[in-house]
């Protein structure tokens, strides 16, 4: 009992890294441009997809993750230079256009890769079971992706608050005029930013894709967790993140273990709670 | 008047679409009423009180299982659909704190919510049956009397759609909805005049989930059959988007941009694998060139002439 | 009876900026109280949190006798205030005559009915426009209110809140950005409003203020400086040295 107890602590842990790294770069693009991206689910997918083709040309995981962000990168440059500045700022044609975006790149994946589940290779290094005190043995990919998912949110938290970039972006995120009337250059800022963001979800992507497979539908099933955390953190916020994902991680863990039935609906009362309380959300800012 | 006349009109052609024999273009039709319908529920959040919600998919399908479970379980009609609305004004009164909040936050408070709740279509097999659905739902019948064939049940829809979109026409020029409107205008200024907006928002958003559940009902009854399909979260956004697309709070507007999506969805899906490409390509058209509507569109070419 | 308005103490921080500071004043019914001062004396501040739209920090708000000070916007309007905003807060996709309906229905939080229609019975409609008729734009009625001059929207923006029939007027500015003709036809209506309506009015035009004020309280840097008929204020030694002086 105390064992599965852990296990499912342990899976909602490694869930909520993931999902920290999907999370983080949607709430600091929203932050920081205003801009809501509905395609992080599909960039965690194709990104998914296009780490696991190099991993299997070059038998690198690594090289794998790395090419998956970096692809993403390139797409959302390309989506958002063309198409997301035409919304011109209007939150709705903007979670229009990313849908559709959505549509393009998920059916696009079935195309080429088929609807049948597909696991990325998990390297040699991360394969077998790890044993943790308390002697429970847990697979050593998913612990290290918690390792993984500390290091990179302890990485952001140091970008976001201790450095002058970081202090320019939290500045944007709560005024943003006051930011360009500073006269910083705004738009390398968020070319920055929006970079980092795709390479998450790109890298993501991968890194999900070797314990939860990619298939067609799960850009949505991953966005709509994502989404959660934003809600449940508040929008723009990274700290809200790191919140938001360990929130909805261990919930759907437990919720999937406890009420298999209706695990999809557990994350409903904890956000009705919030809504009542604090609608905008853990660490977001009144709007 | 004019416009009564224009819709008896409207509703007068499509009566002669069982006329031409052919079984597809009825069931296509009807589709295009029934998802009509639920796309005139996200047009009132959207065009009378300013709010996009993406969730009304899941009031549609928790409306089309309850009828589906329930007639297939050996209740009558009359009993059935009222509960099937219950079933979805009672999800639209818990989903409908999210009015709480606004812009995107509520965009995507609605998208969860939503998804949450056709996930359990999915994960709770022995109530949907899964994967498979509910099959064999009967027509309906009232004492006995109801439709027997298809063009028979085309006229049902036909007329319950068109007695729903009168009320929602009278609903939309009500003193309630001139105070939406006032709010979806300038809510600080509804306040300042002493109006409670979130209880007006909260009362919008369940009407909007009825409505919604009533094309769940009418779905399940045409359909004869309920699956994930129909309480994807995929129904949701493509409703978002034939409301965006028809245009313009017209009550005609929704319907036409039904017209378009089925279309795509039956007949090009027919033609061409990889069609979900053009469904994308369309809401991406439709944000970049016609993010007025369809209906705005022929406003803009009768402006246009001289 | 009670006064109308009754501020004691009040302070509203922003970060460690006293923007209102510890202000305490009263109006009694009847009264045409304008509230003076430079740019930045904290007056909109004052207004705002006088009618609900921010919390203070501390101190007391009561209208009418009762507490409000942690009563919601909306409430406080239905006590029975009328109030206008700087900047014009209208209902830019009606025409006025809806924007009046909906003015007259707040006060009582109405207007539920699904199936009656939203253009209001005939009596309802003709007060409407005898309202617009007042503030001088019943030729515009029923044009789409985005399509006003910016003068008659600042009129309309007089009819919203005068249409509840209030018991206190609270205005803010609402002469900014007018013309000579459109600021004399608003002051009118302004004078013109009967003994039993209680009028607080924040400006900072001295010309509208010693115009329309029957008493003048006047603020600098968040506090209350001079108080009293427009007479007494005129010839206060601090106000002419921090307001006036340099005119």
């Amino acid at each position: 009992m105390t064992h599965s107890i852990a296990l499912q602590f342990l899976n909602g842990l490694s869930l909520a890294a993931l999902l920290f790294l999907l999370a983080s770069g949607f709430t600091l693009t929203f932050g920081l441009a205003r801009v809501v991206n509905m395609a992080h689910g599909a960039y965690y997918l194709i990104g998914g997809y296009l780490g696991l083709q190099v991993v299997v040309w070059t038998g690198s995981f690594s090289l794998g993750v790395v090419a998956g962000g970096l692809s993403v990168v390139a797409i959302n440059f390309a989506v958002d230079r063309t198409l997301i500045t035409r919304t011109k700022g209007d939150p709705l044609l903007q979670v229009l256009l990313t849908i559709g975006i959505t549509y393009v790149i998920a059916e696009t994946a079935l195309l080429i890769w088929g609807g049948d589940p597909m696991r990325v290779p998990q390297p040699d290094w991360a394969r077998g079971p790890v044993v943790l005190p308390g002697d429970v043995f847990y697979p050593r990919y998913r612990f290290l992706l918690i390792v993984l998912g500390l290091a990179v949110a302890a990485l952001l938290w140091a970008l976001y608050r201790l450095t002058p970039m970081g202090a320019i972006v939290r500045a944007g995120v709560d005024d943003r005029e006051m930011t360009e009337a500073l006269g910083v250059n705004i738009t390398l800022l968020f070319t920055l930013v929006f970079a980092l963001a795709a390479f998450l979800a790109g890298a993501s992507g991968v890194l999900g894709g070797a314990f939860l497979t990619l298939y067609p539908h799960a850009e949505w099933d991953i966005l709509i967790l994502a989404l959660v955390v934003v809600i449940i953190g508040g929008l723009g916020s990274i700290e809200g993140a790191m919140a938001g994902s360990l929130f909805v991680g261990l919930i759907d863990s437990f919720g999937r273990w406890l009420l298999p039935e209706a695990a999809g609906f557990m994350l409903f009362g904890p956000m009705a709670v919030l809504l009542l309380l604090r609608p905008q959300g853990l660490f977001g800012r009144a709007h | 008047m004019g416009r009564l006349i224009l819709l008896a009109a409207i509703a007068l052609a499509l009566a002669t679409v069982p006329m031409l024999g052919n079984p597809f273009w009825v069931g296509l039709t009807m589709q295009v009423l029934v998802f009509g319908l639920l796309a005139v529920s996200v047009d009132f959040m959207i065009r009378q009180v300013g709010l996009f919600p993406l969730c009304n998919g899941a009031f549609f399908a928790v409306a089309a299982y309850t009828v589906a479970m329930l007639e297939t379980g050996g209740w009558p009609t009359v009993a059935a659909v009222p509960a099937a609305i219950a079933a979805a004004a009672l999800m639209g009164m818990a989903f409908g704190i999210s009015v709480r909040t606004g812009g995107v936050y509520f965009i995507l408070i609605t998208l969860a919510f939503g998804q949450m709740a056709l996930s359990v279509a999915t994960s709770w097999t022995a109530l949907t049956g899964g994967d498979n659905g509910i099959t064999n739902i009967p027509y309906p019948a009232v004492a006995g009397v109801g439709p027997t064939d298809l063009s028979q049940m085309f006229f049902v829809v036909l007329a319950l759609v068109g007695l729903m979109v009168l009320v929602y026409a009278r609903i939309i020029t009500s003193q309630f909805g001139l105070t939406l409107n006032g709010i979806r205008d300038a809510e600080t200024r509804m306040v300042a005049l002493g109006y409670r907006t979130v209880t007006r928002k909260y009362v919008a958003f369940v009407i909007s989930s009825v409505f919604a559940g009533v094309a769940g009902v009418l779905y399940a009854y045409t359909n004869q059959f309920v699956s994930p399909a129909a309480a994807s979260l995929l129904v949701s956004v493509e409703a978002g988007l034939m409301a965006i697309l028809g245009g313009s709070g017209t009550v005609i507007g929704p319907f036409l941009g039904a017209t378009v999506i089925m279309g795509i969805r039956n007949i090009v899906s027919a033609m061409v694998p990889g069609w979900p490409i053009l469904m994308g390509l369309v809401f991406i058209a439709v944000v970049l060139f016609l993010p007025r509507g369809l209906v705005g569109l022929t406003g803009r070419i009768k402006r246009a002439r001289p | 009876m009670s006064a109308v308005l009754e501020v004691s103490g009040l302070t509203k921080r922003f970060g460690g900026l006293a923007a209102v500071d510890d202000v305490t004043f009263q109006v009694s019914p009847g009264e045409h109280c304008v509230l003076l001062g430079p740019n930045g004396a904290g007056k909109t501040t004052l207004f705002h949190l006088i009618t609900g739209t921010f919390p203070a920090t501390t101190g007391r708000i009561a209208l009418f006798g009762r507490d409000v000070t942690t009563m919601g916007a909306a409430a406080r309007c239905r006590l029975g205030v009328g109030r206008t905003f700087q900047i014009s807060n209208v209902f830019p996709t009606l025409t006025p005559v809806q924007n009046v309906l909906l003015a007259m229905g707040g006060g009582h939080d109405g207007g539920w009915s699904l199936f009656r229609s939203g253009r209001g019975d005939r009596t309802t409609r003709d007060r409407a426009e005898a309202l617009l008729e007042r503030v001088g734009i019943a030729e515009a009625a029923h044009t789409e209110t985005a399509s006003l001059s910016y003068g008659a929207r600042r009129q309309l923006e007089l009819a919203l809140a005068l249409a509840g029939e209030p018991r206190a007027v609270f205005l803010d500015e609402p002469c900014a950005g007018l013309s000579p003709a459109e600021r004399s036809r608003v002051v009118d209506i302004i004078e013109a409003l009967p003994e039993s309506i209680t009028l607080v009015m924040v400006e900072h035009d001295m010309d509208v203020a010693f115009q329309v004020a029957r008493r003048l309280v006047v603020m600098n840097r968040g506090r209350l400086i001079a108080d009293g008929s427009p007479e007494a204020v005129r010839a206060d030694a601090t106000v002419q040295e921090v307001y006036l002086g340099a005119a």
